[in-house]
């Protein structure tokens, strides 16, 4: 996971593994993208691997800019992440595209 | 998630689902088939396929699918079972048990036999298909109208479940994830509903928030053709049971009031538009589901801590007697009180560890079916007493033995149809299996109704073997015994299961090893009967201590039928044999010390104790020097550092930590009757070899050196200075006294107890024949830590004295010179020479026997 900062903003780009093996470190990155306070675009566009430890962390972050009052929005999810987010129940906490699974 | 910490549980409820389809399969009557069985088979396929889903193993699933989607149209009427379709189903459970013994051994799956297993079925089933309009034209009855399960469910109002769940915290960083578990509901269709609730998550600049905890919980909603059962299955593979509320949906009833959702809902799937009522909210918590799954490891670790517990209770029983007896006496009750308490929890803990016993047995129907039906038999199995409970490891270690006997009866007792006609049985024979409790034991019978065995043909075998003299009196209980001597056999053809003589002197062994004998009865002409008599438990046993010689040894009391002062009337002497006159019957007389002790001459028998024992030929009278107390005794098995010892169970530390041996009073007998065959088995342990001559060959100086400089414990050997590897010392004791083992060489000083290990000692000074029995002193006690094939063992040696410790280079090794005389090359690594010192350095890890198992 990285930070790539623009003028007006960021774009935290996400690991292709976002999983409970993997986001201690990511945890750490989104702190100090939140500390930035710059609006936030969350590229997740290469998640090919994510559980509910990752969604549960994306969850989170979203809160934290919310409460900071940082915009915060996803560039392109993966159709992992909305399929996940979907199957947990969580689609309308990451404000992400919401469809019905099948 | 790690799957392989799952993996033992989906093997072993795969394996119990394949134990249902079998029985099922076995006993459906495919003209008039039961509506339940057929139900049971889609059942277990269904579970099957579930479960392999979740581990990914997706060709067991494809084949269960394929199975399932087939035995749907069973059990909704549309088609019938066919009996090569029960062949087929009867190889996949074997296909799949096989599959899973790979697994078990973490070997890829078999995908070739799944695919010749997947084909197979769809052959079986296309053709089965196509005969789908002439059911009567088979000659079959047609089947029963039986509502499927689904429909029944719906009459009932019952259309599915809600299901709120609130996760440990932890189940993340135990590497589960609920994802899985949705996927699964998802893909069987059934998920309906699921909402999240997160307000518990905190944002992440919160203190609270860690990664790796799950502060998410679900309300989900399930719905069509699932049991709750099913759906529990699923949960708890991610969920603790009491973190999972199950509630029934019902089309009809009234809402009742739903729990606070915090969230809009994803809707997963068809809907169905139910409206998510709840109709009863009994069942908040799952305490319907009254089992829990634990590893028996976790038990035996529990056992053990219990098992240390009574020990200590033990000592300081010891203690106390120790103390004034009117400053004792105030810890009377508080003592009593313990001990009651004890008792409880063992009883508790033994409780836990019994299961029924039809986990053990659960295969054997299918194994008759197949055997009687290859030999052309015709047998009837019955299982009486399936529910019986006996130790969990000891099932695992009774389930072989049994299923041999079981063989033997079909094999040899019962005789084929014509031949039972002739004798004017009924062509079908019977062979019954038979569980239950007797007393502080087991009890299990397997009697059938066949030839039975011919006691005749015992005797000549045996005289023919040499086991025997022709003119030799046996009782037919006693010649039934060499049924159980390897290699031999009675039976005039080998077949495919059994003739050979292999198998049932292991079949004894293993029953004996278990602390349980077995008994051979018979009538020649109407059946044969084997009587396994089994302790409840192999951890805790109830015991009679004796005192033989001076030494303590315990006597399980399973084993014993009566205790008494001997009666010096009752001895009969009999071909200069021992008898003694118990009721009306003439037990032979075996004296514990003689035995034991190897007694030179037979001590006299007055005041003595005699101990009447029950043995698979009958009773057998025991002599002791006193009777002490009886007690619960845990034992401890030899084998950790030593080897198995025949006569000995294993050993005990007593309340003042020494050690009592358990006496196995079948063996002892044995080895009364036949001293000649007893074997000495410190010998295969440890490895004793003396050359003549210096072998370069032997000595293990490169191997040992692979470092520059080592530190040696330097020790007295009589004249002579000797050193060992310091990194092989664990401690350095004063030598304890030994308890004595018997049957053992005299290099073997004896065996004591290390903070609760039982360690063999072996004196050096004899084993290298430095000294004589007559020259030793006590000594010093080294311990070191050995191998043997690969498996640590701490063993105690005896020497003189400790000299020093030095630190010694490689270079200053020098080999051994050659010498005309008996040296130890095979022990040695070669001498130093240390201000006119001469110090052998020993290689004692070479005192082990690696040619041989343990």
């Amino acid at each position: 996971m990285d930070i790539e900062q623009g003028q007006e903003s960021i774009v935290v780009h996400c690991d292709k593994k976002m999983d409970s093996t993997s986001i201690a470190d990511q945890y750490k990155i989104m702190l100090t993208a939140l500390k930035l306070k710059k609006p936030i675009h969350i590229d997740a566009s290469n998640v090919s691997t994510i559980d509910t430890a990752g969604i549960q962390l994306l969850l989170s972050f979203i809160r934290s800019a919310a409460k900071q009052h940082i915009q915060c929005q996803f560039k392109s999810p993966s159709q992992l992440i909305e399929n996940t987010a979907l199957l947990l129940g969580i689609d309308p906490n990451l404000e992400i595209k919401k469809e019905e699974l099948t | 998630m790690d799957y392989s910490q799952l993996l033992g549980t989906l093997i072993e409820e795969t394996e119990e689902n394949l134990a249902d389809m079998d029985e099922a399969l076995l006993t459906l009557n495919l003209s008039d088939p039961d509506q339940e069985k057929i139900n049971q088979i889609f059942r277990a396929i269904h579970t099957i396929k579930g479960n392999s889903t979740i581990f990914k193993l997706e060709s067991i699933g494809k084949l269960m699918h394929t199975i399932e989607s087939s035995l749907d149209k069973v059990r909704k009427n549309e088609t019938s079972l066919e009996k090569k379709q029960v062949d087929i189903l009867l190889q996949v459970s074997d296909g799949i048990r096989v599959i899973l013994t790979e697994l078990k051994n973490k070997k890829p799956i078999n995908e070739a036999l799944l695919a010749h297993l997947l084909s197979a079925f769809q052959n079986i089933s296309s053709d089965t298909d196509n005969q789908i309009s002439e059911p009567v034209a088979m000659g079959k009855q047609p089947l029963k109208t039986t509502k499927p399960i689904l429909s029944q469910k719906l009459e009932a109002s019952h259309i599915g479940w809600h299901i709120s769940i609130r996760p440990k915290k932890d189940i993340f960083r135990r590497n589960l994830d609920p994802l899985k578990i949705f996927k699964v509901l998802q893909e069987e269709s059934v998920l309906q509903q699921i909402t999240s609730i997160t307000d518990a998550v905190p944002t992440l600049e919160e203190k609270t928030f860690e990664p790796l905890q799950c502060y998410l919980a679900w309300e989900l909603d399930v719905q069509g053709d699932i049991s709750k059962q099913r759906i529990l299955e699923i949960l708890t593979w991610v969920f603790d049971e009491q973190d999972i509320t199950l509630a029934k949906i019902s089309k009809k009833e009234p809402s009742k009031v739903l729990e606070k959702k915090s969230e809009p809902s994803s809707t997963v799937g068809k809907s169905e538009g139910h409206s998510g009522l709840i109709t009863s909210t009994d069942e908040k918590s799952l305490h319907t589901l009254n089992t829990l799954r634990i590893s028996t490891q976790k038990i035996d670790s529990l056992m053990n801590a219990v098992g240390e517990l009574v020990i200590i209770e033990s000592m300081l029983k010891q203690s106390i007697k120790k103390i004034n007896p009117k400053q004792a006496s105030v810890l009377d009750e508080p003592m009593d009180l313990l001990d009651s308490n004890f008792r409880y929890l063992q009883d508790i803990l033994l409780r836990i560890r019994m299961v029924p016993i039809a986990f053990a047995i659960n295969r054997f129907p299918r194994m008759v079916f197949e055997m009687s039906s290859k030999l052309g038999k015709q047998v009837d199995f019955v299982i009486k007493g399936e529910q019986t409970e006996i130790d969990k490891n000891m099932i695992e270690k009774m389930s072989d033995p049994l299923l041999h006997l079981i063989r033997n009866a079909i094999d040899h007792g019962i005789e084929f149809p014509d031949e039972r006609e002739k004798k004017g049985k009924n062509r079908t024979g019977t062979l019954q299996f038979t569980a239950y409790q007797e007393g502080d034991g087991i009890s299990i019978e397997i009697r059938d109704d066949g030839a039975g065995i011919d006691a005749k043909k015992i005797r000549s075998i045996a005289i023919a073997q040499g086991l025997m003299n022709k003119d030799e009196n046996r009782t037919d209980e006693e010649l039934y015994q060499y049924i159980f001597k390897p290699g031999f056999s009675t039976a005039s053809q080998v077949t495919e299961f059994s003739g050979r003589g292999v198998g049932l002197d292991v079949v004894e062994q293993n029953i004996r090893a278990l602390g349980g004998h077995v008994q051979v009865h018979s009538t020649p002409g109407k059946g044969a009967e084997f009587k396994v008599r089994l302790p409840l438990t192999m951890a805790i046993m109830d015991c009679q201590l004796v005192s033989v010689d001076k030494q303590i040894y315990i006597i399980p009391l399973l084993a014993i039928v009566e205790m008494s002062q001997i009666d010096v009337n009752n001895i009969l002497m009999e071909n200069e044999k021992i008898y003694y006159q118990f009721k009306d019957q003439k037990v032979p007389v075996i004296i514990l010390e003689t035995v034991l002790h190897e007694a030179a001459s037979a001590p006299e028998l007055e005041n003595k104790i005699i101990i009447i024992v029950q043995e698979s030929t009958g009773y057998c009278a025991l002599i002791c020097d006193e009777l002490l107390i009886q007690q619960p005794v845990v034992i401890k098995t030899l084998e950790e550092n030593f080897c198995n010892v025949p006569g000995i169970v294993g050993a005990t530390i007593m309340g003042d930590g020494e050690i009592g041996l358990i006496l196995d009073v079948q063996e002892i007998v044995g080895i009364a009757k036949h001293p000649e065959t007893r074997p000495i088995p410190a010998a295969n342990f440890f490895s004793r070899k003396f050359t003549l001559s210096y072998e370069p060959n032997k000595c293990n100086r490169q191997e040992t050196f692979m470092e520059i400089t080592k530190e040696f414990l330097c020790f007295a050997l009589g004249k002579s200075e000797y050193a060992i590897n310091m990194a092989q010392v664990k401690e350095i004791n004063v030598t304890k006294t030994p308890t004595y083992l018997p049957f053992s060489p005299p290099y073997l000083a004896g065996i004591i107890n290390l903070r609760g290990s039982i360690v063999p000692i072996v004196d050096l000074r004899i084993f290298f024949n430095i000294k004589s029995q007559e020259e030793l002193n006590k000594g010093i006690l080294i311990i070191v830590n050995l191998e043997k094939n690969g498996v640590p063992k701490t063993i105690g040696l005896i020497v003189d004295a400790i000299t020093d410790t030095q630190s010694i280079n490689k270079q200053d090794i020098n080999p051994i010179p050659k010498a005309g005389q008996l040296i130890l090359s095979h022990y040695i690594q070669g001498l130093v020479y240390i201000n006119q010192r001469i110090i052998t350095l020993l290689e004692v890890q070479n005192l082990v026997d690696t040619t041989s198992c343990s």
